[in-house]
């Protein structure tokens, strides 16, 4: 973890002395704290997209499923938590089941009072039930023939999902996926208000100290930065899924 | 029921609510059989062929595969759907039953050659070398040897149709249900891949067709089965369908469509 934590900071003081004289005072004086908050960001990004794919890939799968019982969960996991405030999430467990204090919650108290691992996992789960609708739409535009087919193979349906249907609705679904990664980006910035010190947490402890109307200008420039970087992403790896 | 026989069907009915899409079919196909299935549309010959190997779950009748039953449970109106009540049963059922479609079904992010190795890799365990190779030959047999890394997108109609066949051939299939492979390809289309069904036939093949090709089904069947409304409304052999026809139904049938 340490040698996770060299990195970042060889990162930032790297940037930050490239940055020396070819950008504002403004930025200059304060960049570390720009670069960290941007790490930060970024690695809360990647981690939660990733998970998020993986959990809301499990729930379309739910969402489509013989068993009322899974449909019926999977349907609740996507209305809720789409169906209200990324903001009010947070806050629901950070500050409301957080404070049930050590005593209560006991080993999930390391969780609970991290703002960090909270902000990790409601962006997880936020950002999973819409990728759940997301893969649903997409496998519901698949032709039911790309089904028989594999059944007809004799194919559990099981296997037929893995290796037919889920592999075709990604495709179909990577534009929209890509809209959802950059409305994660985002809304990753409401961390900050659970105490993380995020792109955002830092742009507003700059903010703090010297009340100067640059500060959250220099704040959008890396957010867009980061928006590109995401969209170059998306874009060479919908390249790789491309079907000739 | 002979011992040769591969699907034996016993008084098949399909019900769709209050529809009644088939009325009682019974139908014997035995080794190297060329059974063609014609008919209006509508007369449930699509339908009749998907109870076969359960994509369609009929309503009451048996199917029979090698004397085996279809793992389905008994007929009970107060319980709606009869349940398959074994899967694996089913999928190894299925997978000497092959199937073509009218619409190839071929899958759209798989080059040719991954699916045709698809299901023998798997489903049935083949080594990866092995289903490679027998895919080559088998696309080779297709004629489609040079378009192994290429899409089904990049194909035509005829082309897809014909791969689908060798993607059916690699689970060296006991018999072959062909619901109307033709029907969705441009005229010029239909003879390649009509030929390639004349060779499976003519090398002793077992096949089942729905068609609208009457040529097809009076040269290469061994049996023509008419269906009319949801019930074999006459059967016979090609000449005899087609050369003297018995049921009005029948002949103003192969009126309208020679």
């Amino acid at each position: 973890m340490s040698l996770y934590q060299d990195l970042k900071y060889a990162i930032s003081d790297g940037v930050c002395y490239a940055a020396q004289g070819v950008t504002p005072e403004g930025f200059a004086t304060y960049c570390p704290r720009y670069i960290d908050g941007f790490l930060v960001t970024l690695e809360l990004l990647l981690l939660s997209s990733a998970l998020g794919l993986s959990i809301g890939t499990l729930v379309a799968v739910a969402r489509v499923s013989r068993q009322r019982a899974l449909r019926v969960g999977a349907w609740a996991w996507s209305y809720i938590f789409r169906g209200t405030p990324l903001l009010v999430q947070l806050w629901i467990v950070y500050y409301g089941l957080g404070s049930l204090g050590p005593e209560k919650l006991g080993i999930l108290w390391p969780f609970f009072k991290s703002g960090w691992a909270v902000g990790l996992a409601v962006l997880t789960i936020n950002t999973s039930a819409y990728i759940a609708e997301i893969l649903r739409g997409g496998i519901g535009t698949l032709p039911p023939g790309q089904l028989e087919a594999a059944l007809s193979c004799g194919m559990s349906r099981g296997m037929a999902m893995r290796r037919i249907l889920l592999p075709q609705a990604f495709r179909v679904a990577w534009p929209a996926y890509g809209n959802e990664l950059i409305l994660l980006m985002k809304g990753s910035a409401l961390v900050s208000t659970i105490t993380v010190m995020d792109l955002m947490g830092q742009t507003r402890s700059v903010f703090a100290r010297g009340y100067s109307l640059e500060t959250y200008m220099y704040s959008a420039v890396l957010y867009a930065l980061l928006a590109l970087l995401l969209t170059a992403g998306l874009r060479a790896v919908e390249k790789r899924l491309r079907v000739a | 029921m002979s011992a040769d026989a591969i699907i034996d069907v016993r008084d098949l009915h399909k019900s769709y609510g209050n529809l009644e899409v088939l009325k009682g079919i019974s139908l014997t196909a035995r080794t190297h059989d060329v059974i063609s299935l014609i008919g209006a549309s509508g007369s449930g010959k699509s339908t009749f062929l998907r109870c076969l190997n359960l994509l369609e779950i009929p309503t009451r009748g048996e199917v029979f595969v090698h004397g085996k039953r279809m793992p389905l449970s008994d007929p009970d109106p107060s319980r709606g759907e009869r349940r398959v009540t074994s899967e694996r049963e089913l999928r190894e059922i299925r997978t000497h039953l092959g199937m073509v479609f009218q619409q190839f079904n071929l899958w759209s992010h798989m080059t040719v050659l991954q699916n045709v190795i698809e299901a023998p890799i798997r489903v049935r365990g083949m080594a990866r070398a092995e289903a490679i190779e027998r895919a080559k030959d088998l696309l080779d047999r297709v004629g489609l040897s040079a378009k192994v890394d290429n899409y089904p997108s990049q194909l035509s109609g005829g082309q897809q149709q014909r791969v689908a066949i060798a993607r059916t051939l690699a689970l060296d299939p006991e018999i072959i249900l062909f619901d109307e492979p033709t029907s969705a390809l441009d005229p010029e289309m239909v003879g390649e891949v009509l030929a390639v069904m004349r060779d499976l036939a003519s090398e002793g093949r077992t096949m089942m067709v729905v068609t609208h090709e009457m040529g097809f089904a009076r040269e290469v069947s061994t049996e023509v089965v008419f269906l009319e409304k949801g019930k074999v409304g006459e059967r016979g052999a090609p000449e005899q369908i087609f050369g003297d026809p018995q049921t009005a139904a029948c002949k103003q049938f192969l009126n309208k469509v020679l």
